[in-house]
């Protein structure tokens, strides 16, 4: 199979709150302190998505230093049903306390590929790198891009040339093993979530690609 | 990260060495015959009725279930003992139900085992007679249910449980069940492991159910993601899950002296513990000096801050998260890591900031003290995570929230409500005010000069006013004597936020005060030159938040100045 990927783009975001939770934080939400891939997939995916083509972030730069904030809010414990509208949320609060990231800004480095069996044979690579960088100068998306969890609405822009990462005297500094995305399941298999070994070096978080994470997930380092 | 690291510490410390077996303290050891006759009940309480602590299989999770120890667990499992059911439901308890859980798992041993003890042990639990025999040892009202029960045969001393046979048989049963379980990558320790579904509990975590609450929890539907059901959410091998909450818990002990082993209390409902890949004795000094005891103030007069010098040990980690009970789940409200010499050093430039009069060295406030004396009466006003943020930016050395700055000033605008401890009150929360603008400065603001007592150089105008204020007040009490409603009950606020509006008023009363009061030349001296830092144009018309901080400060060193001349010349006067 040739290879066929993408230019890198890259894109800047940022915004005033940002949680990207750790799975096992999620009821009391506590984030990690770097965008993980999958939040940052969710960010382009807003600018462009199409069947035929597949995101691969390589790389986030974090721009400014990590700042934390703590707040409580009400939610409730179940998740919305189609159908049914008859929902009080009084009888069903649940308080839920969040520590999130505040004044957040990243540079997400990636690029796509294209899914073999769903480019139509009219479309090719070029195209959709065209459409992704028009949407992304004129403000397009999809939905509204955010920062791990809906209500933290991100801005987007076209990452200037010069940027200086926040720390970059650290070199790789262990973040822990971060979550990198899920494995979407099929009727055969369930969805489970993927993790990889994240370093922060020189404030760049260096994104593995899909086959390497895969291996460590089945426990092969 | 931070599982990781409370995963490291439970190994480091060897709180996690034996995941089949734990210490817990032991009531009674029940005694039986060959043939599972009982022979007697034996109390190992001490006179405080503690039971004697003892090696036990470890105790299975429990909520609303039905879960049995192995050969050893409370009166309900052991003897099926039961409460009266409970007047309003009039629901029975589960003790047929409990009782067979128990001897399921040592039926499970007999078959398997040719150990004689084993059997007595079977014939006795099998024998609904011999048990009532057994509860009939202690009167009804004695038993509470919760009582650690253990065997021993004949005359042996050694329990049941502890046979090596019987230990051999724990330990080959741990193995093959856990073996059973989902294997897949942990994300505590990147190993591949047995996944745990759920994790055991956290003990003593204020707001938080008594018998436990989980931290890695998913308990209502919207918690989960992708079909995803419990443990699943959130892959974490059973050894990690066990190690960080027993790392947890052990942090969180009640001991001797604290409620918390090694946690500060803050605020009503949080917690913070810290942890350290150093030794327990460097833990043990920044505890102290955190959060001292009665006897750590004692120990402070002969040597403040001991054991927070720098050592070989200052680049070593420092963990510290603070917990927040939710019912059944616990919360993360804040965590950071550093190392042990920034602590070190963040503990003693916290105590300089706070610093305030001449003298030597105070002892350390407990942070809770401080906070208390910012506190509206209501014991209201603050709110809840303004603790956690105090502290973490006391351990991090970073900037106070603002909002103790405001609180501060709110206690010093009301009229004090207890004379006994009012100037005890007023120096906390000037030292606290001080502490935070001197911090402010250091995040990039205007800088603001405060010295820790009176500076007669600072001519900066909100200080001048402050002290002003305290000649004005100082000159009422010389003209006046007690009085009901002095200047500062009446009119420190407004003089603090617009002087321009009090402070031509005040100045005119001080002219009668003057007047009336003899023997005040030298405070009308002390007036004059006051006055003369002040530049010649009017009053300011309002003060921003952090100069009204900068008039409370003045206020102060200015009153604690006549304090401190009133004591000499008595000690003159005295010696003389």
């Amino acid at each position: 199979m040739k290879t066929s990927a993408s230019k890198r783009f890259r894109v800047r975001a940022g915004g005033p709150v940002a949680c990207f939770t750790r799975p096992e934080m999620k009821a009391e939400r506590v984030s990690y302190e770097v965008m993980t891939p999958s939040a940052a997939r969710g960010v382009l995916e807003a600018i462009l998505w199409k069947p035929a083509i597949r995101w691969q972030v390589h790389e986030i730069a974090v721009i400014a230093p990590v700042r934390w904030m703590s707040f409580r809010r009400n939610e409730v414990n179940s998740r919305a049903t189609v159908g049914k509208f008859d929902y009080a949320a009084d009888e069903d609060r649940a308080q839920r306390n969040t520590v999130a990231l505040r004044e957040v800004d990243y540079v997400i480095t990636a690029s796509f590929s294209l899914v073999r069996d769903k480019v139509g044979a009219q479309e090719n690579l070029r195209k959709f790198e065209e459409m992704f960088e028009r949407r992304l100068e004129k403000g397009q998306f999809f939905h509204a891009p955010y920062l791990g969890c809906r209500e933290f609405a991100a801005r987007i822009e076209v990452a200037p040339e010069v940027l200086t990462p926040t720390d970059v005297t650290v070199v790789r500094r262990p973040l822990g093993l971060m979550f990198y995305d899920f494995v979407f399941g099929d009727s055969s298999s369930a969805t489970r979530p993927l993790f990889f070994d994240a370093y922060l070096d020189r404030g760049v978080m260096q994104v593995p690609p899909w086959a390497q994470v895969l291996e460590r997930n089945r426990g092969r380092p | 990260m931070m599982l990781a690291a409370l995963d490291a510490f439970a190994r480091e410390r060897r709180l996690a060495d034996d995941p089949l077996y734990e210490t817990r303290p032991v009531d009674f050891r029940i005694r039986l015959g060959a043939k599972g006759k009982f022979l007697g009940l034996e109390s190992t309480q001490d006179e405080r009725g503690k039971g004697q602590p003892l090696l036990i299989p470890r105790m299975p999770q429990r909520s609303v279930n039905v879960a049995a120890g192995f050969l050893v667990d409370n009166s309900k499992y052991v003897l099926g003992y039961e409460e009266e059911p409970a007047p309003r439901t009039r629901k029975a308890g589960k003790g047929a139900v409990r009782s067979a859980a128990f001897l399921k798992l040592v039926r499970e041993a007999v078959s398997e085992l040719r150990v004689p003890e084993l059997r007595a042990v079977e014939l006795f639990l099998e024998n609904d007679a011999a048990r009532e025999q057994a509860l009939a040892e202690r009167a009804k009202e004695e038993w509470t249910g919760s009582e650690m029960l253990a065997f021993v045969v004949g005359d042996s001393v050694e329990p049941v449980h502890l046979l090596l046979e019987v230990r051999a048989w724990w330990a080959r049963r741990g193995e093959t069940e856990a073996a059973g379980g989902r294997t897949g990558l942990c994300l505590v320790t990147g190993r591949y492991g047995v996944l745990a579904e759920t994790h055991p509990k956290l003990k003593n975590v204020p707001e938080a159910q008594t018998s436990g609450a989980s931290l890695v929890s998913f308990n209502a539907k919207a918690f989960e993601s992708h079909g995803l059901e419990q443990g699943d959410n959130a892959p974490i091998s059973q050894q990690a899950a066990l190690g960080y909450v027993l790392a947890l818990n052990d942090l969180l002990r009640k001991s001797e002296e604290r409620r918390y082993r090694q946690g500060i209390q803050v605020g009503d409902d949080s917690v913070l513990v810290f942890w350290t890949n150093s030794t327990a004795q460097e833990e043990r000094a920044i505890l102290s000096a955190s959060d001292p005891t009665e006897a750590d103030l004692r120990r402070f007069v002969e040597a403040p801050f001991r054991g927070l010098e720098p050592s070989e040990l200052d680049t070593r980690n420092f963990y510290s998260v603070t917990l927040a009970g939710n019912s059944g789940r616990v919360a993360v409200r804040d965590w950071f890591q550093t190392s042990v010499g920034e602590v070190k050093q963040n503990l003693r430039r916290y105590f300089a900031d706070l610093q305030l009069g001449a003298g030597p060295a105070e002892k350390p406030t407990p942070v809770w003290r401080l906070l208390k004396a910012v506190e509206a009466p209501s014991g209201r006003g603050l709110s809840p995570d303004v603790s956690t943020r105090m502290v973490g930016a006391a351990l991090r050395g970073q900037p106070f929230p603002r909002q103790l700055l405001s609180a501060a000033l709110d206690r010093l605008r009301l009229p004090p409500s207890d004379d006994k401890f009012e100037r005890e009150q007023l120096r906390l929360r000037v030292a606290l005010i001080k502490a935070t603008l001197i911090r402010l400065s250091r995040s990039g603001a205007a800088p603001l000069e405060v010295s820790v007592s009176l500076d007669k150089t600072n001519s900066s105008q909100p200080y001048v006013l402050g002290r002003l204020f305290a000649v004005l007040e100082r000159l009422q009490g010389a003209a006046l004597g007690d009085i009901n409603a002095t200047i500062r009950d009446k009119y420190f606020g407004a003089a603090s936020r617009n002087p321009a509006t009090i402070f031509p008023r005040l100045l005119q009363l001080s002219v009668h005060y003057a007047a009336k009061a003899e023997s005040c030349g030298w405070l009308e001296k002390v007036k004059t030159e006051v006055m003369a830092l002040l530049p010649p144009q009017r009053f300011p018309r309002n003060l921003l938040l952090e100069d009204q901080g900068l008039f409370a400060v003045g206020y102060y060193h200015q009153r604690e100045a006549f304090f401190a001349n009133r004591a000499a010349a008595e000690s003159s006067t005295a010696t003389g």
